[in-house]
């Protein structure tokens, strides 16, 4: 199994529908282009959660480089995100089944 | 030149001037809308969103993403647009702007430091390769459409990336002494806002994340009681000696890490400042009925004027001192050997018409008269003043001031028959 493979096994075991397809393509062109995002320092919070839709909203705390093929080691730098996810409850297990990184605007407020 | 590819000249050089668009975006924040000549055919259209400290964008998904997919004709000419405050300027748009050549198969970079700009608050980024071979793809000409679409949306890339740098720290807070004795000091400080980036519309802030604080002994070394916390905390240490000086770090960070430097406040034990010397005018003891009294008669004493509180002012080792004397009993001595001691205001007596509280009655007579005396016994007590606030009172002793004493003569009434 290649690392490329071992990648979309990993997000198989917890994607689906259209969270698969895009995070497996962009995994697969970042991959196919020697990139990857390394992420160090990471807190993790759960900032919402609608039980009625199945909506849930993280914030990634983190420190991120992009390795990429002509800067194997970058510096670091801080980030935060909202990550946005559509859950669905199938066969005794979660699936994230729809995601996107929120812009500012549409953060949640930090409780 | 034929009216259809004049029009065609002047639409492409109106879709290249870089004016901003403030129609709605179908991609990414709707702030600033999609610039002219901006076709997504082909495209799977990944949007991302970068929040960072760094202006230089290092996490930028799409500064590696220039590659040719075709051998023919071999090259791409690859554009992009900006908006926002991607050099200097908030609310700018660069129109479209050629970031690079590229030949096939061979793959290049491009960020913001290339072109010598830096991000501060929001920047909006579209990235397109010129479609010099396939223009019909967003229907140049062929289908009617006189718009020249030419600007292809990357197809395997992040064509649209909003970016949110904030850089800046937030405000600092501001440590200072909440509460100081002789043998301890505590500390707070007080809670700040997060600054932004950028300005105007393009203004980002990530907003305030937490505190860091410790503290810091003269003579020990290390930081004590180092904490995270949300919001502004009390450090206090106890058991101090007189000549250590503890001191408050604190730091403000926000969410992106940014942090301002470390903000110090120290103080030392409150050293008791010595007793002074109260130059208070003594008062004067006055008496009803004025001399001679009478054997066998209530006479009224008082002291005039009614003892005060007194302050005074003085700097000691740096620090502003106040201290205040309050008078708090009177010791009465009224010659005959009878003495009284008597707290709080009826203490000072009343003057006469008033009916006094200090009353005395003499059993004997005494024409060289009686020595009253009273002593005005005072509690001192001090506060200082750290850094804008003051600390106390605490006590520091006791101190008396002798009336003026009173040559009190008493006489025997003697009986006189009148005739009338």
């Amino acid at each position: 199994m290649t690392l490329a493979d071992l990648r979309a096994e990993r997000l198989r075991s917890v994607f689906e529908g259209r969270a698969l397809r895009v995070l497996g393509a962009q995994v697969g062109v970042m991959a196919a282009r020697g990139m990857r995002v390394e992420e160090t320092a990471v807190v993790v919070a759960l900032v919402a959660w609608d039980p009625g839709a199945a909506e849930a909203v993280l914030q990634v705390e983190s420190r991120r480089r992009l390795i990429t093929l002509d800067e194997p080691d970058p510096a670091w730098s801080s980030s935060v995100r909202q990550w946005w996810s559509r859950l669905r409850y199938e066969a005794g297990a979660w699936w994230v089944v729809d995601e996107q990184d929120l812009s500012p605007d549409r953060w949640r407020p930090v409780s | 030149m034929p009216r259809r590819v004049l029009a065609l000249v002047v639409a492409t050089f109106l879709a290249s001037m870089p004016v901003p668009v403030r129609a709605a975006s179908s991609w990414g924040s709707p702030q600033y809308g999609d610039p002219p000549g901006w076709c997504t055919n082909y495209s799977d259209m990944w949007v991302a969103s970068v929040v960072t400290n760094d202006p230089t964008v290092p996490t930028n998904p799409e500064m590696q993403t220039f590659y040719g997919f075709h051998k023919n004709p071999g090259y791409d000419d690859w554009y992009g647009w900006f908006y926002g405050d991607f050099r200097g300027l908030p609310g700018d748009s660069s129109g479209w702007v050629k970031l690079l050549h590229e030949n096939y198969p061979q793959h290049y970079h491009w960020n913001f430091a290339d072109s010598g700009w830096s991000v501060h608050g929001h920047a909006k980024e579209y990235i397109a390769y010129y479609n010099w071979t396939f223009g019909g793809q967003c229907g140049l000409g062929s289908r009617g459409d006189r718009t020249p679409p030419p600007y292809m949306a990357d197809q395997f890339g992040y064509p649209v990336v909003d970016i949110y740098v904030d850089s800046v720290p937030p405000f600092p807070p501001q440590p200072y002494v909440s509460s100081v004795t002789p043998s301890s000091v505590a500390f707070t400080w007080t809670a700040v806002a997060d600054r932004g980036d950028g300005a105007g519309a393009d203004y980002f802030v990530s907003g305030l994340d937490h505190y860091v604080s410790w503290l810091t002994l003269s003579n020990r070394a290390g930081q004590i009681q180092y904490a995270v916390s949300a919001a502004p905390r009390m450090l206090e240490l106890d058991d101090l000696g007189s000549s250590e000086t503890a001191c408050l770090h604190v730091q403000a960070f926000d969410r992106l890490q940014n942090s301002t430097g470390d903000q110090v406040a120290c103080a030392s034990p409150l050293q008791p400042p010595a007793m002074p010397a109260w130059n208070a005018k003594p008062p004067t003891i006055a008496a009803n009925p004025a001399a001679p009294g009478l054997v066998g008669l209530e006479t009224w004493f008082w002291l005039a004027p009614g003892p005060a509180p007194m302050t005074l002012a003085e700097t000691y080792r740096g620090i502003d001192y106040t201290l205040t004397a309050t008078p708090q009993r009177v010791d009465w001595d009224f010659g005959d050997g009878s003495s009284e001691s008597i707290a709080g205001a009826a203490a000072f007596g009343a003057a006469f018409p008033a009916p006094s509280t200090v009353v005395h009655v003499y059993q004997a007579h005494d024409r060289t008269g009686y020595r009253v005396s009273a002593a005005v016994r005072y509690a001192v007590s001090w506060s200082a003043a750290v850094g804008g606030r003051s600390f106390g009172p605490y006590p520091l002793g006791t101190v008396t001031v002798q009336a003026q004493p009173l040559s009190y003569p008493v006489e025997q009434a003697q009986p006189v028959l009148l005739l009338i």
